[in-house]
């Protein structure tokens, strides 16, 4: 296909002059040609993965269990998850009409699913979690959920956690087979929290939802008040979590994990019931999960001075990246110092809204054994604020409008372990703050 | 002194932060030594407005807002009953939409409280900063707005009927400003006692975050 050599070329172009467009070329091709990707030969196994939060990490797992299967994938770049992301990576796969893999493997934007969708159909279909996410861009997670049910077609198997009401609504809708991966009750569950519940009513119905426990915003075990509507039929379930041992139990296998960020446990519970449905061996699954390297832009953990340091990256206008990282943090029960800082609310619009904040439950801090609180960046004002009215003393709070003076702040006026809850923009120069000190010395 | 909010459907319209509003109510009126009682209000509940001093109500997704109005259509009168006694409301974000005549989209006209003449027009999502000058105080007030409806009849931002304040900004309307928040407070405990003594108020933080605004 003439698509594909014009699509390499440029590929190959930009690798000379050190171009990182990664969907440029795809644009070009899908221009001159925009039923190209529906002339493709594709290998059976398609699967897509989509969601707020955590579709990159998915993907990533899933093509390393793949390759240990001794399978050749096909996989876009991070982050190049729309129309023109997706063409360039499969242009550059095409061999003749095929796609030169034994499976693809794509991260999809909420957004371009029903777009891409109309050109690649999916045999299995990943959607993580639908949280509040970017609301200048996406408006409300009701709308996101319609915007991915419209990239649904039949021959689709859906693959949902199941705890999350919002993701079982699929169940009404999906004409196809949908597979429920879950967590049962932990040791952090809780009941009684004033916190902010996307999904308090029943989606069938409309009447109240109870819960038995919840593990994060509405996420847990519920069930409608009046009709049938509730959290059952979990197909992949983790039923313990070792928190001794660093191990999970999924279906009677056990699994080392890294860390408890819940988005984590269900991106792994995820990716072994895809896995499992295709018929990988279990050991494969097991050692790919264990093995893994950690994501360090994600999650980071190191010591300088005999403290601790735990970085978690989260997204502004995304309440639940940073209620995960509250859970968290509380779980260590040490004496212990939180930075929170941002450098830019969104990289996409230039607004300013900080609704977002009050939609995250800071009062959680008053249960983590906090020393101090600094918050830092030009929007230290705004969250100091925020923290104010959860009931944190002023007097623990320390405003950094930058973070220049991060590490002797941290040094000089703070104790304990240190946990860095970070908007993805501050971690790098979080951590070369920190860091660049200790070599110096 | 006790003054009683009434936060109307804290699980169904909570969509952009909107319980901020609660928080900072409740922290600036236990300040001036306020016993604060909050009723958490929802679907199904028996609504006795006689009781409230104050009625909170925030954002929600458009599906919700029709679920809202369903629900307190049963409970019209006494909520006309409560405005038209001059008691306060505070409207933030799509809710403000509930109290006109009409919700008008594209294939469905919903029949609103009618409390107020307005109506609201359903087309493209309206995402923008407000920094705007008012009659109500001499700072002008921030926020962020994030809503599908308009209100044609109103070009303010904030619609002031007496004690009813309805607004399409979002979220921490009164944590963003604090100016606004303290007036409005003070004209709610005034209401119940013409003579209260004020004591100080501590707004540092949020005057230095209202500050930063460019």
């Amino acid at each position: 296909m003439i698509g594909t050599f014009i699509g390499k070329s440029i590929t190959k172009i930009e690798k000379l002059f050190k171009f990182n467009a990664s969907s440029f070329p795809g644009k070009v091709v899908l221009k001159l040609f925009p039923e190209y990707l529906k002339k493709v030969k594709y290998p059976e196994n398609i699967i897509m993965v989509t969601g707020s939060s955590g579709k990159g990490s998915t993907v990533s797992l899933i093509c390393d269990i793949l390759k240990n299967n001794n399978q050749k994938v096909c996989t876009n770049k991070e982050g190049s998850n729309l129309i023109f992301g997706v063409a360039t990576a499969i242009v550059n796969s095409v061999r003749g009409k095929k796609l030169n893999a034994d499976a693809l493997v794509l991260e999809v934007d909420e957004r371009y699913l029903k777009i891409v969708t109309k050109h690649i159909k999916p045999k299995y279909l990943i959607v993580n979690n639908i949280t509040r996410d970017q609301p200048p861009r996406q408006g409300t997670f009701d709308i996101v959920f319609n915007e991915i049910a419209k990239g649904l077609s039949e021959e689709t198997n859906l693959i949902v956690n199941g705890d999350d009401p919002i993701l079982r609504k699929f169940s009404l809708i999906h004409k196809g087979n949908i597979t429920y991966f879950g967590l049962d009750k932990t040791k952090y569950s809780y009941k009684d929290r004033d916190d902010i519940k996307d999904y308090s009513y029943c989606p069938k119905c409309h009447n109240k939802l109870i819960f038995d426990y919840y593990h994060y915003g509405s996420v847990g075990n519920y069930k409608c008040t009046k009709c049938d509507f509730k959290r059952d039929n979990i197909d992949y379930s983790i039923t313990k979590v070792d928190y001794k041992n660093n191990e999970i139990t999924i279906n009677n296998d056990k699994i080392k994990v890294k860390n408890y960020i819940l988005f984590n446990l269900y991106n792994i519970a995820g990716v072994y019931s895809l896995c499992s449905m295709l018929n990988i061996d279990k050991d494969i699954i097991i050692n790919t999960i264990e093995n893994s390297e950690i994501n360090k832009k994600i999650f980071n953990e190191f010591e300088i001075d005999n403290r601790k340091y735990c970085i978690l990256n989260c997204k502004a206008e995304n309440n639940a990246t940073y209620n995960l990282s509250l859970i968290y943090t509380a779980m260590d029960k040490e004496k212990k110092t939180i930075v929170l800082g941002l450098r830019e609310i969104s990289r996409r619009y230039n607004h300013f809204d900080l609704s977002w904040l009050y939609d995250i439950y800071f009062e959680l801090l008053n249960e983590s054994n906090i020393d101090k609180v600094i918050c830092a960046g030009p929007y230290a004002y705004d969250i100091a604020t925020r923290l104010k009215y959860a009931n944190i003393k002023e007097e623990n709070i320390i405003i950094l409008k930058d973070l220049t003076d991060i590490k002797e702040t941290i040094d000089n006026k703070t104790k304990g372990n240190i946990y860095a809850i970070l908007n993805f923009d501050y971690v790098n120069p979080f951590i070369e703050k920190v860091q660049v000190k200790e070599e110096e010395k | 002194m006790k003054i009683t909010i009434g936060y109307l459907y804290y699980d169904l319209l909570n969509l952009y932060g909107d319980s901020g509003n609660i928080k900072t109510l409740k922290y600036h009126l236990e300040e001036q030594g306020i016993d604060v009682k909050i009723e958490y209000l929802s679907v199904g509940d028996k609504k006795d407005f006689s009781k409230l001093d104050l009625i909170y109500i925030g954002s929600g997704t458009e599906d919700n807002i029709l679920v809202a109005i369903d629900d307190l259509k049963k409970d019209k009168k006494e909520l006309e009953k409560y405005i038209k006694d001059n008691k306060f409301v505070l409207a933030t974000g799509n809710s403000v939409e509930l109290f006109g005549n009409y919700i008008i989209s594209k294939n469905k006209k919903t029949k609103t409280l009618g409390i107020f003449d307005y109506v609201s027009m359903y087309q493209k999502r309206i995402v923008k900063d407000v920094n705007i000058k008012t009659d109500i105080i001499d700072e002008n007030i921030i926020g962020f707005e994030n809503h599908v409806g308009n209100i044609l009849t109103y070009d303010e931002s904030i619609i002031k009927l007496d004690n009813f304040y309805g607004t399409y900004i979002i979220g921490p309307l009164l944590v963003r400003n604090p100016k606004f928040c303290s007036y409005f407070i003070k004209e709610l405990i005034l209401s119940k006692n013409k003579e209260f003594e004020f004591k100080e108020e501590n707004y540092k933080l949020d005057e230095l975050a209202y500050s930063n605004v460019k």
